[in-house]
């Protein structure tokens, strides 16, 4: 397995126009872990995601790709580190799956330099990580979203990255593909990939987090297990949702259940 | 899953893509049209007699009526090559199949240009400047009154028909207030005529294309890259704003050059790029195969403009226009069909 990359921000700032979304942000993704970012509508989670990425142009503080500068970086060499899946990608009509995975293979690849035996190989493993591979010839709109969102994620594994970053990979979808989704995001985890995910929903955050990023108004409130964080309290003072949080019956991590408002005679 | 074919033409294992197949049938119908154009004309020949013509084998008076015919043959390729890469750029940039610059105004900017260099009494090559000066001030005035390229598309597209309308008027006024001999000259141009084509705007046109053709062509991975939006360009590591910039300045030259060559002709940008699509098959646009088919589109088109009311000859862009409204009606009749918005 190869060396670990890390990713971390020093006191990163970042405007929408006037704005500023992310006030300081300090954050560090030790290799190997799966980072999810929560907080209510808003929070800059997803800018503090863009920004990681170098998606979104920094106002100040900086990003660190393996302790250097990412901006340093040539943009295919940070690419080879790092992959993104971000909201809202397209694709030409009527591209096939097979063609769509193959092109997260750009950075490895020049105008002069023909597909190899190892593009080839990097691009089936990815689809067969990805659980993909039945679906290579057929296009991606005759796919159902949570399909197409492992296709997706196919394309950023044949990108070669140790780290992956997720906007928001579960929304628009329904229950049970988001779970596929989330559970090959766990799988590809524990095959070594270190991720980072902007989620809604507080109970899948705290199933598949190794750590949680809780962020509110552009800073970021807590970081830490899951465990250790949603508390009660902290979960009212984010989100103001008054709940109780008891333990998963069967993975054992906490699970928060709003309560209703007491009711107007 | 038997291996990905791949967009540069072969397969693992050595067979010849879909993709190279229909560019090389493409090839062998242009060269095949070429031959046909030699013989057309109120002086007929037989394909041998061309051959043999061009071979330096035949009589002096059938030379010299090769002589004449070639420059017009070699200006329809020319100016269609530039045309049907230039369309599958803006296209590709502009994410949508009415984003050509002949829609757009970008041709009539460039026209503007060069008309006005003309009426100054410039040399041909800084005519050839101006028509780029021109176009790139019809696209700048787009992109600003649109502001910007992440505007919405279809904004950026009427604003460039108005555009397209302004440069038009103002190319008219231009020809109005001409000396009556520049004034004929531009007329002429701005017919869209391949007849009036001289040697040496065609060389100075050639030179330009064979720069920016394989400028245009290196393009392909940034196309691919971009047609997935500038979020996952950037993140496969194509900076998506310089590469929309190169994109837009080439495709900009190219049209300058085919107007320069040959006046704005119209719906070649439009369809080439469309239609090389469906020939072959691709997601996105395919770069080469539309170059290809702009030449043999514009090529076939000028063959129809001299026969179809021979002895008279038509300007080549009365045919792309007939062919390029019948293309519209299909293209917004499939969008009606499945009920798309016009995007």
């Amino acid at each position: 397995m190869s060396i670990k990359t890390t990713l971390e921000a020093q006191a990163l700032r970042a405007h929408h126009g006037n704005r500023e979304v992310l006030k300081g942000i300090d954050i560090a993704l030790s290799a190997g872990s799966f980072t999810v970012i929560v907080g209510p509508n808003a929070c800059g989670k997803s800018t503090l995601l863009r920004s990681l990425a170098q998606l979104h142009p920094s106002s100040g503080g900086s990003v660190l790709l393996d302790g250097h500068p990412i901006a340093r970086y040539r943009p295919r060499d940070r690419a080879r580190l790092l992959a993104v899946l971000p909201q809202g990608a397209e694709a030409p009509e009527g591209i096939t799956v097979v063609d769509l995975v193959a092109r997260g293979r750009h950075p490895h690849r020049s105008l002069f330099q023909p597909w190899t035996a190892n593009d080839q190989i990097v691009m089936e493993a990815a689809m067969q990580a990805a659980g993909v591979s039945q679906l290579g010839r057929r296009t991606l709109e005759s796919l159902s979203g949570g399909q197409r969102q492992k296709v997706w994620i196919a394309m950023a594994l044949s990108q070669g990255a140790d780290i992956l970053l997720l906007d928001e990979p579960t929304t628009f979808l329904d229950l049970a593909h988001q779970i596929d989704v989330l559970e090959l995001c766990a799988a590809l985890n524990r095959a070594g990939k270190t991720i980072v995910a902007v989620l809604h929903d507080l109970n899948q955050a705290a199933r598949y987090a190794s750590r949680m990023v809780v962020m509110r108004a552009g800073e970021i409130l807590a970081q830490g297990v899951p465990e250790d964080l949603l508390t009660p309290h902290f979960i009212d003072e984010v989100f103001q949702v008054p709940c109780i949080v008891i333990a998963d019956p069967l993975t054992g991590k906490p699970m928060v259940i709003p309560k209703r408002p007491p009711l107007a005679d | 899953m038997k291996g990905f074919a791949g967009e540069r033409g072969t397969m693992p294992g050595g067979a010849i893509s879909r993709p190279a197949l229909y560019q090389i049938a493409l090839g062998f119908g242009g060269l095949a049209l070429v031959l046909a154009s030699l013989t057309l004309g109120t002086v007929r020949l037989s394909p041998v007699q061309a051959l043999q013509a061009l071979a330096g084998q035949e009589s002096p008076a059938l030379q010299l009526l090769i002589e004449w015919r070639l420059p017009r043959i070699g200006a329809a390729l020319a100016a269609g090559a530039a045309l049907g890469l230039s369309g599958a750029l803006f296209q590709t940039l502009l994410r949508n199949p009415l984003g050509s610059p002949d829609v757009i105004g970008f041709d009539a900017g460039a026209f503007g240009g060069a008309l006005l260099a003309l009426l100054a009494g410039l040399a041909p090559a800084l005519v050839a400047l101006a028509a780029f000066g021109g176009g790139l001030g019809a696209g700048l005035m787009v992109y600003l009154a649109a502001g910007g390229l992440r505007a919405d598309r279809t904004r950026l597209i009427l604003i460039g028909i108005a555009v397209g309308a302004v440069f038009t008027a103002l190319g008219d006024w231009m020809i109005f207030v001409a000396p009556l001999d520049i004034a004929l000259v531009a007329a002429n141009w701005k017919q869209g005529a391949l007849a009036g084509v001289d040697a040496q705007r065609l060389s100075i046109g050639a030179a330009a294309l064979g720069l920016l053709l394989p400028l245009g062509f290196a393009c392909t991975r940034s196309v691919q890259a971009l047609e997935l939006g500038d979020d996952k360009a950037q993140s496969l590591g194509v900076p998506a704003g310089r590469a929309r910039l190169r994109l837009g300045l080439i495709g900009l030259g190219l049209t300058a050059i085919a107007t320069f060559i040959a006046g704005p002709i119209g719906f070649v940008a439009l369809i080439a790029p469309q239609a090389a699509r469906k020939l072959v098959g691709s997601a996105g646009l395919p770069l080469a195969t539309s170059a290809l088919f702009g030449a043999v589109f514009l090529l076939a088109s000028d063959a129809v403009a001299r026969i179809a009311l021979a002895p008279r000859s038509l300007p080549v862009g009365a045919v792309t226009a007939c062919l390029g409204g019948a293309y519209l009606i299909l293209l917004f009749g499939s969008w009606v069909r499945r009920r798309e918005p016009v995007r």
